[in-house]
């Protein structure tokens, strides 16, 4: 066993077990300490064969982004949400029989079809970066470009989604405000001397 | 040395934590939304790790794309959370049953 492989191992128990503990972890904040846990653990993985770029991006959107994303959305609401009765759900034996049936028949499968392939070493030759941006912009530039749009669609949708208005705030108008002409805002008004005002 | 057998059995691996996270987890939304996410980096390692054996920087743009909607996917979804929270005052599963149906 090479060393790669010795680190490979390490950092996939590291990665599955900590994705393990965010879903059995009490607390919602602590789930997410585990996930961005178990995301450098993913990154780590990814420099080892080789994919730096990917590793990077993973650290800096979901660790920079997403995971932050999820800690202040959290920090407004009731984070222990609801009662502590009605933790884990009441077939939680038969999810877990479940899931465990599920990973060994996959890598039954795997394996069976492993066994009569060529199981080389995995590692990206080449810088990542370089090759990625040379498709990028070039051969994938819709997708490109349709991410961007629906990055943008989730912004506008989260922003429409939370916006509140509140009744009773003053706030300026400016389209009004552009439209006023004199005549609609200023009143001439004769007063005779000595006279009192009067509200028009 | 690395081949695709471990790196395919370690996504398999972190998928089906997310799934078991998503069944197993009934307290609030925002367990079940990290295991999506966590189901969704399990996609992620896939494409990563096919791209890296065959040298092929499509995984990589794939890749980029599933990272894309996951942050969108995230964003609406808090954006809803924080909505209904707002409204019914927690975040329980259990108690989310206005919408009957």
């Amino acid at each position: 066993m090479d060393l790669s492989l010795s680190v490979f191992y390490a950092l996939a128990a590291l990665a599955v077990f900590s994705a393990l503990g965010a879903t059995l972890s009490a607390g919602a904040v602590k789930a997410v300490l585990f996930l961005i846990f178990s995301y450098v653990n993913v990154a780590g993985i990814f420099i080892l064969i080789g994919q730096d770029f990917a590793a990077m991006l993973l650290i800096v959107v979901y660790v920079g982004a997403v995971a932050v994303l999820f800690l202040f959305v959290m920090m407004t609401l009731d984070s222990e949400g609801g009662r502590s009765g009605a933790r884990i759900a009441d077939e939680a034996p038969a999810v877990i029989v479940m899931s465990i049936i599920f990973v060994l028949e996959m890598i039954a499968v795997l394996y069976s079809r492993e066994a009569n392939a060529t199981g080389g070493a995995v590692f990206y030759d080449g810088s990542s970066i370089r090759d990625v941006g040379a498709v990028l912009y070039t051969k994938y530039i819709f997708y490109f470009q349709t991410s961007g749009v629906i990055l943008l669609l989730a912004m506008v949708g989260a922003i429409a989604l939370t916006l509140r208005k509140r009744p009773g705030v003053r706030r300026q108008n400016p389209a009004e405000q552009s439209f006023r002409t004199p005549a609609q805002s200023i009143e001439l008004v004769s007063i005779k001397p000595g006279a009192p005002l009067e509200d028009a | 040395m690395i081949t695709q057998f471990h790196l395919t059995v370690f996504s398999l691996l972190i998928f089906t934590v997310g799934i078991f996270g998503i069944l197993y987890n009934r307290k609030n939304f925002i367990v079940i939304l990290i295991a999506i996410e966590i189901i969704l980096l399990g996609a992620n390692i896939n494409f990563v790790a096919v791209s890296a054996e065959r040298d092929d920087p499509a995984g990589v743009i794939f890749y980029l794309l599933i990272l894309t909607v996951a942050a969108a996917e995230a964003a609406i979804a808090l954006a809803i959370l924080s909505l209904y929270s707002r409204n019914a005052r927690n975040i329980a599963i259990r108690d989310a049953v206005r919408l009957k149906g």
